[in-house]
């Protein structure tokens, strides 16, 4: 499921929040039936999807983050994912 | 296992009242209910909240009964969101009107939830029970749709509307929601008292697995649809709120604190109010959290069972209502010692529908609660 356009611009869905649980010291996804605790790259993704930048940009700033070579495959195999689960969408 | 080790809650259920202008006859309430009357207080819920909140909680859900009868409802959630929380409002949505849908927006509602008994007035009013109120949830749906929240359709699966889920599917479409949970009755309390008229066939389940999975596929991307198998088909119990008092509580409308909005039904376990006690020193040292956390406990054939970890022995209110004993092995594994009191169940089900509804209000709840009086149950 690699066809998510770099131009596309991800958001969370309306019902889905990020939250820093600072009991556990963790980043959470929270949705109406449960929640997600989220790996640090996985946060930093989530985190950057604002409906404004589009994939392309989120992979270039984790790339110089991260200095990865994966990072592109990692943000759209991610995104491909929660889109999937509609946690997350693309802005119109 | 000590508290080090105990894990914490993620999540509360807030039943904020018993009171309900529906009747369905699956309802998850108690079937005594009648006899929790005595419903906290919005500072009472709002110290629920806070205390919650320290303990790890990170979503609130409020259900009821109808929490919308609860006219400090708004005020309940704007503390729980004031506190970081992620809010879902399950309603039935008879109540629902323009001023307490913008006061809910307001107060920062992340989740709205509205059910439905079946997808026509005729047998949506049958099955809710008492005054027509089929309409009155379509056009809270509408309203609510029309207020910019995400809106999730909720119903209960059974016997009686397993036929029509293609048009339950078109009605949710037609209503533009989110989301749609299709989740069949699970037998405890009223459900169990109704279990003859409401369990399906196997034929039907299967229908209705394929018909649901089409229309997830269909509507990718539009609507997400959740279906939620029962576990009377399955071959292995469910991890009931992935384990007894590990990641979940419930708080009931009368403050008493459970692991579960159906455990009170085990009779002989004594469950603690957060009137009277910390919510912390409930969830970390009460007896009843304690008694069935982790796999310690487990009989035989979970404790030597291979899948021990992944569901706990199976749901404790079902081995106890079906069995009689609290720490029973859940009678709907095919493992299970006792597991033909499901087989016998199904088989009843191939057979036809048998028997009326019994309908959640209150005079059969103070019927059941005369029943239940006469009995004695020994300590669990």
């Amino acid at each position: 499921m690699n066809d998510l356009p770099d131009t596309a611009r991800p958001r969370l869905a309306t019902k889905v929040r990020l939250k820093w649980d600072e009991v556990r010291q963790k980043p959470l996804l929270l949705f109406p039936e449960g929640l997600l605790v989220l790996n640090p790259t996985a946060h930093e993704i989530v985190g950057l999807c604002d409906g404004e930048r589009t994939v392309a940009e989120i992979v270039k700033m984790l790339g110089e983050k991260f200095q990865s070579d994966t990072i592109d495959r990692d943000v759209k195999d991610l995104l491909a994912k929660l889109i999937g689960k509609s946690f997350v969408v693309i802005a119109e | 296992m000590n508290a080090m080790e105990t894990p914490r809650p993620y999540s509360l259920l807030c039943e904020l009242t018993f009171r309900c202008p529906l009747q369905c006859p699956y309802c998850s309430n108690p079937v005594d209910f009648g006899r929790y009357a005595e419903e906290l207080t919005s500072a009472e819920w709002e110290r629920v909240l806070t205390e919650a909140a320290a303990l790890g909680v990170v979503q609130a859900h409020f259900s009821g009964g109808e929490p919308l009868v609860r006219p400090d409802l708004p005020q309940i959630i704007r503390h729980a969101r004031q506190l970081g929380m992620y809010t879902n409002l399950s309603t039935g949505g008879t109540l629902f009107t323009e001023s307490i849908g913008a006061q809910l927006r307001a107060a920062g509602l992340d989740s709205l939830q509205g059910s439905f008994q079946d997808a026509d007035a005729e047998n949506s009013d049958r099955l809710a029970g008492g005054a027509p109120s089929f309409d009155k949830k379509v056009r809270a749906a509408e309203l609510a749709r029309r207020l910019g929240f995400s809106l999730t359709l909720n119903v209960v699966l059974h016997r009686q509307n397993l036929g029509h889920l293609e048009a339950i599917i078109a009605l949710a479409e037609r209503l533009g929601a989110e989301r749609l949970e299709l989740a069949n009755s699970q037998y405890n309390g009223w459900a169990l008292k109704n279990r003859a008229a409401l369990l399906p066939s196997r034929a039907q389940i299967e229908a209705a697995a394929r018909t649901a999975e089409a229309a997830r596929l269909r509507l990718a991307g539009r609507m997400q649809i959740l279906y939620v198998l029962p576990d009377y088909f399955a071959p292995f119990p469910k991890a009931c709120l992935n384990g007894w008092g590990r990641v979940f509580l419930t708080v009931a409308a009368d403050g008493t604190v459970l692991p579960c909005q159906t455990a009170r039904e085990i009779r002989g376990l004594k469950f603690e109010n957060a009137r009277r006690r910390p919510l912390a020193e409930i969830w970390f040292e009460s007896e009843a959290f304690q008694k069935f956390r982790g796999t310690g406990w487990l009989p035989e054939p979970c404790q030597s069972c291979p899948r021990k970890e992944q569901d706990f022995g199976g749901c404790r209110c079902q081995a106890f209502l079906l069995t009689g004993e609290a720490t029973a092995t859940d009678p709907v594994c095919s493992l299970a010692p006792r597991h033909h009191l499901i087989a016998d169940a199904l088989a009843e089900a191939e057979a036809g529908a048998a028997g009326q509804l019994i309908y959640r209000n209150a005079i059969e709840s103070r019927r059941f609660e005369r029943e239940i009086d006469a009995l004695t149950f020994p300590p669990v």
